[in-house]
């Protein structure tokens, strides 16, 4: 066994890896040496026996939850999804709250008469609403009266919100959920990675906006 | 429900007899046909580190293969 190549020579030569000159003088040692070329024999049979390894497929199903846990765009609308939800949860259960409080007997007249108010206002939104889809509907034969009578009907409401953000709270609120709103989208991008496995191929994961 | 043929149950075996840090790179190399420089990168692992592991894992199964030969030819008679 003397000059005998190494394990770690071995495999090497066995995947391709060596220099063309130190293949032929491995191969030339194998001719002469009994034990390394048992060796190499056994690892021949390793190697064949891995070749057999099935591929599994494991379903589009599994493939989904995978990918809906690393890939980071998905991730990020999972978790925007989640705040909306209960967002909404939160707003609802206030509201009942808030209602089933007011509706009690012994509620003070000043709530009885804020939340007459909120009703008052919601139902002349609702009428606006419906009397503005009605008009336009019936002035559909003529292009310019439905836009003229859109604009008489939307001043209103055009004068009222510029009203409202003549107030500094309410244009700085509005302003900062402007720019929250744009952080989150500029968050929700797709981003192209560069990364080797990239490059080498696997083009699927760009679409998938790693 | 998958069949599998007598070859693909004895590979399967072998990579299950294997620690799980020997598993991940033998299937990436050989399953997969992954380079050494793509499963170091896949597995955030110095190159060196895959390729020793993927060394040490064909050596532990040619050791078992080499030992499954010794006692097939023992129990003959």
């Amino acid at each position: 066994m003397n000059h005998c190549p190494d394990i770690t020579r071995i495999q090497d030569h066995l995947d391709g890896l060596l220099p063309e000159s130190e293949a032929r003088a491995f191969r030339t040692h194998l001719e002469r040496c009994a034990a390394c070329a048992a060796e190499v024999a056994l690892y021949r049979r390793v190697l064949g026996d891995l070749q057999h390894l099935a591929i599994e497929d494991p379903g589009p199903a599994l493939t989904e939850r995978i990918l809906d846990r690393v890939v980071p765009s998905r991730v990020r609308r999972k978790w925007v999804s989640i705040v909306g939800w209960a967002y909404t949860a939160a707003t609802a259960v206030t509201t009942f709250a808030v209602i089933s409080w007011a509706s009690r007997p012994d509620t003070p007249a000043w709530v009885m008469a804020r939340v007459a108010d909120l009703y008052f206002h919601l139902a002349q939104t609702a009428l606006f609403t419906l009397h503005t889809m009605v008009s336009a509907v019936l002035r559909l034969g003529d292009g310019w009266g439905l836009l003229r009578s859109f604009g008489e009907f939307m001043s209103p409401l055009v004068r009222a919100l510029a009203l409202s953000f003549s107030n500094p709270v309410v244009a700085g609120v509005a302003a900062l959920a402007v720019l929250g709103a744009g952080l989150l989208l500029a968050w929700m991008r797709p981003r192209v990675a560069g990364s080797a496995l990239t490059r080498k191929g696997v083009r699927h994961v760009d679409l998938l906006g790693f | 429900v998958t069949s599998h043929t007598e070859e693909e149950r004895r590979a399967n075996d072998l990579i299950q007899s294997l620690p799980p840090h020997y598993r991940v790179v033998v299937v990436l190399r050989h399953q997969q046909d992954l380079s050494y420089e793509e499963i170091a990168e896949a597995l955030h692992l110095p190159l060196g580190t895959v390729k020793a592991r993927i060394h040490r894992a064909r050596e532990l199964l040619k050791t078992r293969l080499a030992a499954r030969d010794r006692e097939e030819h023992g129990n003959q008679p």
